[in-house]
């Protein structure tokens, strides 16, 4: 294995911390972008072999290659978070205004950015309220109802505002 | 559901931007100007769903539900989903930029497959079935149906078992396509992590459309208007 990618990683990853306000996050964030990188050792590493007898060893093809997947990944990984992570929603359709994209495609996200905001807020005070009257989500035949009547009702709730979110801008003489 | 980056090498990347392009393209163009804020309000709900996650054992499983979004949305599943994975290896490094366009097919495929397979299944007179309820919702300008929660439940459970079940295959076959035999343990392996997904979509899918209707009638024609 070459010592280039590793020397690339190491000074991505150390610009990485630098420039992030919140290590914490990142660290988590990496670590939620490793759990497939979990799944590529686990069947990678081993190989059955059948001569004399059927047994597990070690396949170091597997190794190098899932090494190699580990450092792209994580390689590519560290750049769009140096480059990209410290973006705000703000941020974001300004760069997607100026961006030469369609017309509709443009509306969509900036519509999309503006009402997860609205349902981020709105799903916790419906969880904070449910776990105020003990609602805990776990893999239990009761959790699925809860679960499906609270996607409705934001849903629901959603359609109510898209309603309102469309008269307004026609109101505004808003074209897309 | 999203493959990570790194795993893919450029052919197969360069064909997910293809097929991803054709997909956006299309459903930009399918998408009126009207319905750009009910897909949005999809996009986004979809997109806050997909941030829910129940405990499996010492691991934890988020919802899919690609296959409801493109029961509503048809091709515009597309172009909103592309929005709604950008957004997700933006600020919660899920997936990635690389690996965008196929990951977008592998969720949008399915979606818009069961928007053409199961419309209409919502749409369908049902005037002799003696379990019918009461409450008759009416599905297009032209036609008046009745929908039984039975058939929804199923259409819901087909939704999201489906959408879930075809993405898991259109990622074995990306793998297999890509990796060979190197990937076929990986593709046995993320068939089942994703079982309990199956079930969660499925009876997630099922029981919103059926409470979605119970609550507002005129749902699926708002829809399918």
């Amino acid at each position: 294995m070459a010592i280039t990618p590793l020397v690339i990683l190491a000074v991505l990853t150390t610009l990485l911390l630098l420039v992030s306000h919140n290590p914490t996050r990142e660290l988590r964030f990496w670590l939620v972008g490793n759990f497939f990188m979990v799944f590529v050792w686990l069947t990678l590493f081993w190989q059955l072999k059948f001569q004399p007898t059927l047994h597990f060893s070690l396949n170091p093809q597997g190794i190098h290659l899932a090494l190699l997947i580990t450092l792209k990944f994580n390689i590519i990984f560290s750049l769009t978070r140096v480059l990209l992570g410290h973006y705000r929603q703000i941020e974001l359709i300004r760069i997607v205004s100026q961006l030469k994209l369609p017309t509709k495609l443009v509306t969509l996200v900036i519509l999309m950015l503006n009402y997860i905001n609205v349902f981020k807020e709105l799903k916790e005070k419906q969880i904070l309220a449910m776990k105020a009257r003990g609602y805990q989500p776990q893999w239990t035949i009761k959790t699925l109802p809860v679960l499906a009547l609270q996607l409705a009702l934001l849903l629901v709730n959603a359609l109510d505002q898209a309603e309102q979110v469309t008269r307004a801008l026609k109101a505004r003489k808003f074209k897309t | 559901m999203h493959l990570a980056e790194g795993i893919l090498h450029f052919p197969t990347l360069a064909a997910g931007v293809g097929g991803a392009t054709v997909g956006v393209a299309i459903g930009l163009k399918k998408l009126k100007e009207e319905t750009i804020p009910l897909a949005a309000l999809f996009g986004s709900i979809f997109f806050i769903a997909s941030t829910i996650h129940v405990n499996v054992g010492i691991s934890s499983s988020h919802l899919l539900l690609n296959g409801l979004a493109g029961l509503f949305l048809g091709w515009a599943v597309f172009p909103v989903f592309l929005v709604a994975l950008t957004l997700q290896a933006l600020l919660f490094s899920f997936g990635g930029f690389s690996v965008l366009g196929i990951n977008l097919c592998i969720v949008a495929i399915p979606g818009v497959l069961l928007h053409y397979s199961l419309r209409p299944f919502l749409k369908r007179k049902q005037h002799n079935n003696k379990h019918l309820i009461k409450r008759t919702v009416n599905t297009s300008p032209n036609l008046t149906s009745t929908i039984t929660p039975k058939r929804l439940m199923v259409i819901g459970i087909l939704a999201g078992a489906l959408g879930v079940l075809l993405a898991a295959i259109l990622q074995g076959v990306v793998l297999a396509f890509d990796g060979g035999k190197d990937y076929v343990n990986l593709i046995g392996l993320i068939f089942l992590s994703h079982i309990p997904i199956y079930i969660l979509d499925s009876l997630i899918s099922s029981a919103m459309l059926v409470a979605l209707v119970k609550v507002r009638p005129d749902f699926l024609k708002r829809i399918y208007h």
